[in-house]
């Protein structure tokens, strides 16, 4: 079961998981639960909380499988995008303020308020990271701020004293800039 | 703040929206623009698969995460244990010579006509023929065994008629035509089945006049549709024929 069910595709696997099928849930797991997992922690900075929104994710998975449509995107970037949501309103919640405060102190301590040595020691693959230093400066901060810091595109323009209206068209054009750019190295998600 | 951006505010929104940083105040405008505009969501989807590359470096799922999530699902069945034809969405896939007429409003095909090559049509009669002799145990013994094992997939094909044919798949690729309520048919006719695997229409067996427990095989990977056909005796490589029944993944 497991040696054929590792050769499945995203797409299908997931329809396995709506028939009921535990084990399909399982290599979902196993495909994605790392990036996933790391992801969580990374904004939380709390593994127990990190393993709950997980936990929820991949529920929400196997009690709304129809909820992923494949022809919108990976299987992958779904449940990134589940869990980046989850992680985010967590934050922003008000019982999350520890989180937040905690959150703030470090950043205000780091100099010129950029996550990059950060986003650096999370062993990003070397494509990507090569991608990512293409970007302008102002580009780059403002996407690791809001994707990895959880902070609102106000709030990046804020820390970054910069106009709102730069930032939003900022975080567009590096995510499309990076699209180009992996286009390169084969892994643009779309052409 | 707008009831809902318009275009060109919607647009300048993707990317931060794409790294959930669209503060909760402007969600509800952009949202309702996303609702109806095929241009923004698509350019979103992109976004999300980069923002997810941005993601995907920690490589090794932590197995305690899994022992939670396992506990948890043990008390929890899946919502739609069963894919059932009522459930799906009916959509054409893409790139498939095939006509579908669908009946607008009902959650049925009223006729699918497929008009494409098949593969080697002889392979598949050999593959059913040499399928049935390997098996040891009969054929709706496996059939119903496979009907009640969770871990098989299960499709309905139906019809505007009402007839229907109950598929179910092993995750192996062996499939089983396990019940159906075709009207026997003359004996110069047959009945044959076609999958729809990666926007090709492949003929995957000859049934008979009156089909019994049929097994077949397929690439279990991908497929995106199932179609049964009356044709003459001995099969056809393509057919030119309406479905009798049909199944189509959403
Ligand atoms: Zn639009």
């Amino acid at each position: 079961m497991e040696t054929t069910l590792t050769r499945q595709e995203d797409g299908q696997l997931v329809h396995l998981v709506g028939t009921g099928h535990e084990a399909a849930l399982a290599e979902v797991y196993r495909r994605h639960g790392g990036p996933v997992f790391g992801l969580a922690k990374r904004l939380l900075r709390d593994p127990d909380l990190a393993t709950d929104i997980v936990q929820e994710v991949m529920l929400r998975l196997w009690k709304n499988p129809e909820k992923f449509d494949a022809d919108r995107g990976s299987l992958r970037s779904f449940l990134l995008s589940q869990t980046h949501g989850r992680s985010v309103d967590l934050i922003r919640s008000e019982s999350a303020r520890r989180i937040r405060e905690e959150r703030d102190a470090r950043l205000a301590v780091q100099a010129g308020l950029s996550l990059e040595e950060e986003v650096w020691e999370m062993a990003l693959a070397d494509h990507v990271r090569d991608a990512m230093s293409e970007l302008d400066a102002g580009e780059r901060k403002a996407i690791e701020l809001a994707y990895f810091g959880g902070y609102t595109y106000r709030e990046v323009a804020k820390l970054l004293d910069t106009p709102e209206g730069t930032i939003k068209s900022r975080i567009r054009s590096g995510l499309q800039r990076l699209n180009g750019l992996l286009a390169k190295s084969g892994l643009a998600p779309i052409s | 703040m707008p009831a809902e951006y318009d275009h060109n505010e919607a647009q300048g929104l993707l990317g931060a929206y794409a790294l959930d940083a669209v503060p909760a105040d402007e969600t509800l405008a952009l949202e309702r623009h996303l609702a109806h505009c095929a241009e923004c969501r698509a350019e979103l989807a992109e976004h999300r698969e980069v923002a997810g590359l941005l993601a995907a470096s920690e490589r090794f799922a932590p197995s305690q995460v899994w022992d939670s999530i396992a506990g948890e699902i043990s008390n929890q069945p899946p919502a739609a244990p069963v894919i059932s034809l009522q459930r799906r969405r009916w959509m054409a896939p893409m790139a498939v010579a095939a006509a579908f007429v669908l009946v607008a409003g009902a959650a049925v095909v009223q006729s699918v006509r497929i008009g494409t090559i098949s593969d080697d049509l002889a392979n598949e009669r050999q593959t059913v023929a040499s399928l049935t002799d390997q098996l040891e145990r009969p054929l709706d013994v496996a059939a119903a065994a496979a009907l009640a094992d969770p871990a098989v997939q299960r499709v309905t094909l139906g019809s505007a008629s009402g007839a229907n044919a109950i598929i179910v798949l092993m995750p192996d690729g062996t499939g089983y035509i396990a019940e159906h309520t075709l009207q026997p048919l003359p004996a110069e006719r047959t009945y044959q089945l076609w999958a729809i695997v990666s926007g090709k229409v492949i003929s995957a067996g000859v049934l008979g006049p009156n089909p019994g427990v049929v097994p077949f095989r397929i690439d279990a990977a991908g497929f995106e549709g199932f179609a049964i056909t009356e044709e003459v005796v001995g099969g056809v490589e393509s057919s030119e024929n309406d479905a009798v029944v049909a199944w189509l993944a959403a």
